[in-house]
């Protein structure tokens, strides 16, 4: 008896022993992350909401995030780029509209987690946030691209019915769009309200600009398309008290101090917090920025690419650029007393708008760039000369039309790949030309007192002496109000990528692009003697960068076309016309 | 007639015998005649020339005809028999009569005990595909850097690849019997019974202390469940034998001399072909006189006798510049390659030693191990080694009759130093720079230090990898036929990083005569330090339970469980700015706080099974074996956590068959067949897929001050999965193991079917999604091949010998993808076309003449596979076929996935030109193994190879001038178009141009059915030759066996591949250690147990 006991304890212990695992582990698997957090043990508390908004603000349109999407190229650049060439063909993966949508699932998500929060007073502005970056993602990485898309408005799973549904209209997008740029303006603070230890947060003001800009384009997008008048003229609305409420809150200035006179829009591009430029004015010097992607060259925090930063001598503009600066009496080539002649390397660059000299390099004039010839001392003297690039050279390896901007480049002693100057997502030039174009598209006409408050403040900042664009400066002169909008818009704003999105919503893209792209007159003219050995193409004596030939940009070049793999994985959503 | 033939046959030796005795009697006091026949068991036949000897002497006898033997022995002798092929028999003489002498066939094979998932089995009874090798795989063959290198060509369904021959980094990879999934499916790895959390740790386990490998590859690794996709290997290490107390050493000293490498072209033919490659690519086929490059090659062509020009002397300076280098400061037209610079001769040396002492006292058995191996290095610059010190205590004692205890403890320590600045072996400059400057300092060209220095002075990447496996098992029999086994293990292994990236202050032209500024500089230095701790716990307990009925029902049941666990815990922090080159410390920093960073990584899981096997056998005859395995893991939520696998196996050995006994040649005929679902854990799923997890990253935009960067939260992008789980892979085998001759020749073919019928894919969703779906078990895969091996040993005479062929072939194809297959050129996973297969263009000869080129010129709008222009339609260049006919060549298309499918009008459905070119895996992998031993010497001798293998290996040592600015392989030379050659193996030759089209290269080497080359080879792995000693003096001095051999390795190659790299690199050569060149090992080595 005492020998099967003995037995039955022995098999007894070795059958725990050998299944001690199987009930023991029920919770030995139960093993959370250790190093990350998830959403069980996240955003439990305010200051975790800012960080997840913190998120949204690499979603701002930059120096790095403008290629490849249908903000690239224009008229003014002889960059011969497939988008202003109407060349470019439909991709089959495409990063702009996947990134537009992980963007936007991640705004979703924020919001859902806010919806649930306990306290939402705490959190208003960050969810008002958001808001306004799912309409800034909507408007610039998709409506502007391809129309009308697929509303996502909630965190996605695959089973739902947005996956395989059909685009939204342009008109259910655009509404959209405004929805939350509306929704935003409310719970955002003035700029001036903003902490110090906030700056650079979207305020009210960034906001209404930026819904001013939305409805400008939408509302000259219909108008010249003959769509419904109620729906423009109210859009045109929007436009006009959205950049007035940005002017009249008064928390933005034009950037121009005194010291640097002429030269302060030059410098405002290349504004470090280093000294950049003569003055030595630094970024809390800026109040024209009203949004703006941050940048700084201080132990590298953040620093603007290579392509940017080493740019000079490969950004060719076009004739079209650099036929658009004014005269100084303020009136176009043609139109003009003040002698014109494009007989010199740099004559056509006396008498003109102060701007043209200092967006572009000018033949014979010293240049500067940060890598190895940087102002040494900013004051032009011999050492300051002789470690300059030299003279400026019009055509060299590189040139294809013999006009080159040097706008964007450094000249302070920086590396290469570190300098670290704002990128303006919206300034306040922006916002007073918007005012002015929207004021003259709603009405037909623009009042003296309204271009005085707006545009010819961006005109006159560094053309003192220019007489201002007025009604009666239109009248004597022969000249066209909306032309002359226009032209002020394409110079000011020309680097900053407005310009292909100009051209389409005036639906003049398909003219303007098809042109070709001419630079400088060669024969006869000093270029042809000093560049004997050089052949370029030539029309009618002047230097073509890109004949009509090349130029291709038709109808369907207004919208993008749709990825092709989406139209594969999704039966229902139809490709824009064209394409 | 015959029964009398036989009766006057036994009376004639009756009465031999009689006589005989009588005489010997007379010869001999003591000894007295025995006679007897041997017989076969199984047969009853008489076995002939068996030898019969009394124990302790020396002569003896062999038997005869009739299988009869007949000598003299003292009374109570022992007759020592032996036979080949059967056991040896050691019985008493029996003086009055004959004696009956039944021998067995021996077949070690079939008496192997194999080791198989817990437990062991007789070969004799497998029904599952296990194969195994033993300890002499490993033995004498030179340095042995990893047991997998030692694998290849050894077991049937087992391809063992390797990726360099950097010492320490040789990233050998293996793989059982293809893939079975387009994830990762590793083989799982078990050492003594343990799990190992990866495979790596194989990488630093001595070779010598390896006792067998069993390698599972059907259902009968459905034991290990949801981690035996990719088949199971079972390393068993040694342990004390029984006999007296013995020491062993071995030792071998290894010469490493470089083997198949790419040659690079030499200063000589430099300027002339790169002149040529610019005009080629030039428009008008005229090179830009100014540029700078065009300059260099004419330089080149004209250069100065001293082979050196220094721009700083006062005659270059008048002459003016005239090659244009802005930023160098002399140019050296010497007589070198970059290549002989970095490996010079390409030899070094490595050594390996081994000393164990094992013995066996009455309850306790100890063997402990030592291992050291030196490997050189064959780069001349920089430091690179890699030094493993492995110690090994296998303990077992017996408590009582009932309770044994086994103890192993592992220590391995494996360092490895390599330059940090590795990749300077990737990108090499053109020929023509100096080793060093005239006085032996770091040379520089212009901004470019030299990449010798780069990696002399560029500091080190040290990896100290240290391993502690401590495992024990108690084995307690509870009653009779019942056993307990218990097991505990813990593998501990902490790996330290020790990356320095150096400044390099000193740079100078060849003379000395201009310094150039420190590259990198001070602030550009760095120093980091990583900690890898990876503990594993592991615990596993079955009942074991045996029972034999009636002498014929053999019936075996295990069942246990196990409970396993991971932790894994890394920190890695670096200080850039080092204060110091020589003493590289974190604190030893001159820069501020932002030059300091670290990061952490902790994550856990965990495993928890329950298995169990049945085998029954019928009269060793009828075998049938049934095993399952139910496995839970925290990496699922709870409620889908866990999964059942199982696994069937049968036998049928012919051979017992009373039908069977008449084929006498056949000594054993099996037939097996195995059907099991096995799991793949290791790829597609994460530890913690069922939470969605929020990215915490302090790379924000800049807010507030100009100070910093803001922290950004978001959830990370892929969506959360509840529902998927493991693949499950079912397999099928079905197998013939055969002996015939008496076992002499042994072989078995088998042939298998995988089926992932739930492949973890990452589903396409539209984008709208904003996220990466996660993996779904969607897609089916198809595997299915077979292996072959053959054996041959014998004896002739003084001579034995054995051949051992094997023989693997192995196919797959993706049935089903989830639909998303767009098919791109590269390599790329289609439904209907194996895993990973080569998709490009189609090659359509070469432009010889203006008509061809303007008729090809037509293809070019809307192309995008790098065509040149209209204008740039050189004759010498590669063109394509318009595959779809749509009057352009693109290598993608909207519906690709139709490639290969027809319309109604049988025309092909694909919008771009890419067609199938076939897969990369290797088909046909064979190794052949022979060896044979005469008197006291012994030969053996490995080849391996591939029978067909395709490869694209065109990457920038591959293509002709792919750089301008790097140095140039030369196996190219004299094979390009020209228009007198215009059948040549290889399109124009070209480069990069100012002027014109720089891409003509891209184009032409672009994947395509011409581009790929024959990878196919067969090498001579091993070949050793050794001598035992035999003197009475070796023995006098306490030696039992004294052995010196000579071996080498990969001595011999036959190949196709043209690119001159090795055929073993794979598709790309990898940048960094993938650089590394593979070599050839001659080795002298000694075996002493004392």
């Amino acid at each position: 008896m005492n020998k099967y006991i003995q037995r039955y304890l022995i098999i007894t212990g070795a059958l725990i022993l050998s299944g001690i695992c199987i009930p023991g582990c029920k919770d030995a698997l139960d093993l959370a992350p250790l190093d990350q957090v998830s959403e069980v043990s996240f955003y439990k508390d305010a200051s975790q909401f800012k960080l997840a908004a913190n998120s949204f603000y690499g979603y701002l349109r930059s120096f790095n995030v403008t290629n490849g999407d249908g903000h690239a190229g224009s008229d003014l650049y002889a960059d011969r780029g497939v988008f202003a060439r109407g060349t470019n063909t439909a991709v089959s993966n495409d990063a702009n509209y996947n990134d537009a949508y992980s963007w936007i699932r991640n705004i979703n998500f924020f919001l859902e987690k806010a919806a649930a929060y306990q306290k939402p007073e705490e959190i208003k502005t960050y969810i008002a946030e958001a808001h306004f970056f799912r309409g800034y993602v909507y408007f610039d990485k998709l409506l502007q691209n391809y129309g009308g898309v697929i509303l996502v408005k909630q965190v996605l799973t695959p089973q739902a019915a947005e996956l395989s549904a059909p685009k939204n209209t342009r008109e259910e997008t655009i509404d959209f769009i405004i929805g939350e740029l509306e929704a935003a303006i409310p719970d955002l603070p003035l700029e001036g309200a903003i902490a110090a230890t906030d700056k650079g947060r979207v305020s009210k003001q960034a906001a209404q600009a930026f819904l001013a800009r939305v409805c400008l384009y939408e509302g000259t997008w219909q108008k010249f398309r003959n769509g419904d008048a109620a729906r423009y003229n109210a859009l045109l609305d929007k436009a006009i008290a959205g950049s007035d409420a940005v002017i009249t809150a008064n928390q933005h200035s034009l950037f121009k101090p005194a010291a640097l006179g002429d030269s302060a829009l030059k410098y405002l591009f290349i504004l470090e917090n280093q000294k950049s430029n003569p003055a030595n004015i630094t970024k809390t010097g800026n109040l024209e920025y009203v949004l703006s992607v941050r940048y700084e060259s201080a132990n590298l925090l953040k620093t603007i690419p290579n392509a940017i930063s080493q740019g000079f001598g490969s950004g060719n503009m076009s004739r079209r650029a650099a036929d658009m600066y004014l005269l100084s009496d303020g009136l176009p080539i043609g139109k003009s007393s003040v002698p014109f002649s494009r007989a010199g390397l740099n004559s056509e660059y006396a008498g003109r708008d102060n701007r043209m000299r200092y967006f572009m390099a000018v033949p014979g004039r010293y240049h500067w760039q940060g890598n190895a010839n940087w102002h040494i001392n900013w004051n032009w003297s011999a050492a300051d000369l002789a470690n300059s690039r030299g003279k400026h050279d019009p055509w060299g390896a590189n040139s294809i039309s013999g006009y080159i901007t040097q706008q964007w480049i450094a000249e302070r002693q920086v590396p290469n790949n570190q300098e670290g100057y704002d990128y303006p997502t919206i300034r306040l030039a922006e916002v007073y030309l918007n005012y002015a174009e929207a004021v003259y598209e709603r009405n037909g006409s623009i009042s003296d007192a309204d271009l005085d408050k707006s545009l010819n403040l961006v005109r006159n900042r560094v053309n003192t002496a220019m007489p201002k664009l007025s009604n009666t400066l239109v009248t004597v002169n022969g000249l066209d109000m909306r032309e002359e909008i226009r032209r002020e818009r394409a110079i000011e704003l020309q680097g900053e990528s407005f310009r292909m999105d100009d051209l389409k919503r005036w639906y003049i893209a398909h003219i303007e692009l098809n042109k070709p792209v001419l630079g400088v007159r060669w024969t006869g003219t000093e270029f042809q003697t000093k560049y004997p050995s050089v052949n370029p193409p030539l029309l009618n004596g002047d230097v073509v960068a890109d004949p009509a030939s090349e130029r291709k940009f038709s109808e369907k070049n207004y919208l993008l076309p749709f990825p092709t793999n989406q139209l594969q994985l999704n039966p229902n959503l139809v490709q824009n016309t064209g394409w | 007639m015959k029964t009398l033939l036989q009766c006057s046959k036994i009376a004639l030796t009756a009465f031999l015998v009689f006589t005989l005795t009588f005489i010997c009697g007379k010869v001999s006091a003591q000894d007295r005649p025995v006679t007897g026949k041997v017989t076969d068991k199984r047969t009853g036949e008489s076995i002939i020339g068996a030898s019969v000897k009394v124990k302790g002497r020396t002569a003896g006898t062999a038997t005869g005809v009739d299988g009869s033997f007949r000598l003299n022995a003292p009374s109570s002798a022992i007759l020592q028999i032996t036979y080949l092929g059967y056991t040896a028999l050691e019985i008493p003489a029996v003086f009055d009569g004959q004696m009956s002498v039944v021998m067995t066939e021996n077949n070690q094979e079939l008496d192997e005990i194999v080791v198989v998932g817990y437990g062991t089995q007789r070969r004799a009874t497998l029904t599952g595909s296990v194969a195994t090798v033993d300890s002499k795989v490993f033995q004498d063959r030179g340095v042995v850097s990893n047991p997998l290198s030692a694998l290849q060509g050894q077991v049937p369904g087992v391809v063992v690849t390797r990726n360099t021959a950097a010492p320490g980094q040789e990233g050998w990879n293996f793989q059982i019997r293809g893939a079975s999934s387009v994830n990762a499916t590793d083989p799982l790895i078990v050492v003594d019974g343990i799990t190992l959390a990866s495979s790596s740790a194989l990488n630093s386990i001595n070779p010598s202390d390896i006792e067998s490998i069993s390698v599972l590859k059907d259902a009968a690794a459905a034991i290990y469940g949801s981690r035996a996709a990719g088949g199971v290997v079972l390393i068993t290490t040694k342990r004390a034998k029984s006999g007296k107390p013995s020491i062993e050493y071995n030792g071998s000293v290894s010469l490493k001399n470089m083997g198949l490498s790419p040659n690079f072209i030499k200063g000589s033919q430099y300027g002339e072909l790169m002149l040529q490659a610019i005009n080629n690519a030039s428009t008008g086929g005229v090179a830009d006189p100014t540029w700078v490059w065009t300059k260099y090659a004419n330089a080149w062509m004209n250069r100065p006798a001293s082979g050196y020009i220094d721009k700083r002397t006062p005659e270059y300076i008048a002459g003016g510049e005239t090659i244009g280098f802005t930023d160098v400061f002399d140019y050296t037209f010497f007589d070198t390659t970059p290549y002989d610079i970095l490996w010079g001769n390409g030899k070094t040396s490595s050594t390996q030693h081994d000393l164990n002492f094992s013995g066996r006292a009455d309850n306790l058995g100890y063997r402990a191990s030592f291992g050291y191996l030196d490997e050189g290095s064959m780069l001349k610059w920089g430091n690179n080694s890699n030094n493993r010190y492995n110690a090994r205590i296998n303990l077992d004692y017996k408590f009582s009759d009932r309770l044994n205890i086994q103890t192993n403890i592992s220590f391995e320590k494996n360092d490895i130093v390599f330059p940090t600045r590795a990749d300077q072996l990737n990108v090499l400059a053109q020929p023509g720079f100096p080793a060093a400057t005239i006085n032996g300092k770091p040379y520089a060209w212009g901004t470019q230090p030299a990449r010798n220095w780069l990696l002399e002075l560029g500091g080190d990447n040290e990896s100290f990898n240290n391993r502690v496996f401590a495992n024990t098992k108690v084995d307690l029999k509870i009653m009779k036929d019942l056993n307990l086994v218990a097991q505990g293990g813990y593998n501990w292994t902490m790996t330290d990083n020790r990356v320095q990236y150096k400044y390099i202050p000193e740079l100078f032209n060849y003379t000395e005569s201009y310094q150039y500024q420190g590259n990198p500089r001070q602030d550009q230095s760095w120093y980091n330090r990583e900690n890898v701790k990876d503990a594993y716990f592991n615990t596993n307990a079955y009942l074991e339970y045996k029972k034999t009925i009636r002498e014929r029902h053999n019936l075996s049941v295990t069942a246990g469980g196990s409970y396993e666990k991971d932790e894994y815990n890394l920190f890695s922090t670096r200080t850039n700015f080092l204060a110091s080159n020589d003493v590289p410390a974190l604190g030893l920093s001159l820069g501020d706080n932002t030059t300091r960073s670290n990061s952490e990584v902790r994550n856990h899981y965990a495993l928890a099974s329950g298995y169990g096997r049945l085998n029954y056998a019928f009269s060793d005859k009828y075998l049938l074996e049934l095993n399952a395995r139910y496995d839970a893991t925290s990496k699922f939520n709870k409620g889908n956590r866990g999964i059942f696998y199982s696994g069937a196996s049968a036998g049928w050995r012919l051979t017992e068959e009373k039908f069977m006994e008449n084929l006498k040649f056949l000594s054993e005929f099996k037939l097996r067949a195995a059907y099991g679902s096995v799991g793949n854990p290791f790829g597609g799923i994460g530890l913690y897929d069922y939470l969605q997890l929020i990215g915490i990253g302090n790379g924000g935009a800049v807010l507030g001050g100009y100070t910093s960067r803001s922290v950004t939260a978001g959830p990370s992008g892929s969506l959360v999965s509840l529902s998927r789980t493991w693949e499950r892979i079912n397999t099928f085998n079905l197998a013939v193991d055969f002996g015939l001759f008496k076992n002499r020749l042994n072989g078995t073919f088998e042939h298998y079917q995988k089926r992932n019928n739930n492949v973890l894919l990452v589903p396409v969703y539209a984008s709208v999604l904003g996220a990466s779906a996660p993996s779904e078990n969607m897609g089916k895969l198809k595997v299915w091949g077979w292996e072959t091996s053959l054996g041959w040993r014998d004896q002739a005479g003084k001579i034995s010998y054995y051949i051992n062929a094997t023989l693997t072939n192995n196919n797959n194809e993706l049935l089903s993808y989830g639909g998303a297959n767009i098919v791109n050129a590269g390599q790329r996973s289609i439904e209907g076309y194996p895993l990973n297969s080569y998709f490009g263009l189609k090659y359509d000869g070469r432009i010889q003449n203006a008509d061809e080129a303007a008729a090809y010129a037509a293809y070019v709008t809307g192309n995008n596979i790098g065509m040149p222009g209209t204008t740039q339609m050189i004759p010498g260049i590669n063109r394509y076929k318009d595959l779809n006919g749509d009057g352009t060549i693109t290598n993608a298309g909207a519906h690709q996935y139709l490639l290969g499918k027809k319309d109604a009008n049988g025309n092909a459905i694909a919008d771009g030109d890419m067609e199938y070119l076939g897969s990369p895996d290797p088909k046909y992998v064979f190794g052949l193994n022979l060896g044979g031993s005469w008197k006291n010497f012994d030969l053996s001798a490995i080849f391996q190879g591939v029978g067909k293998r395709l490869t694209y290996r065109r990457n920038d040592w591959s293509v002709p001038f792919s750089g301008i600015s790097q140095g140039i392989t030369d196996w190219w030379v004299g094979k390009t178009w020209t228009p007198a050659n215009p059948d040549s193996e290889l399109p124009v030759l070209t480069a990069q141009t100012n002027k014109g089209f720089s891409g003509y290269n891209t184009y032409n080497y672009q994947i395509s059915d011409w581009s790929l080359q024959n990878g196919a080879y067969v090498r001579l792995k091993n070949l050793v030759l050794g001598y035992t000693f035999n003197f009475a003096g070796t023995k006098k001095i306490g030696i039992q066996r004294l052995r010196i051999y000579a071996a080498g390795n990969d001595l011999w190659e036959l190949t196709k591949i043209k690119d001159g790299y090795d055929p073993e690199v794979p598709n790309f050569a990898s940048y960094g250690a993938g650089r590394y060149p593979f070599y050839r090992l001659y080795s002298l080595g000694l075996n002493v147990t004392f």
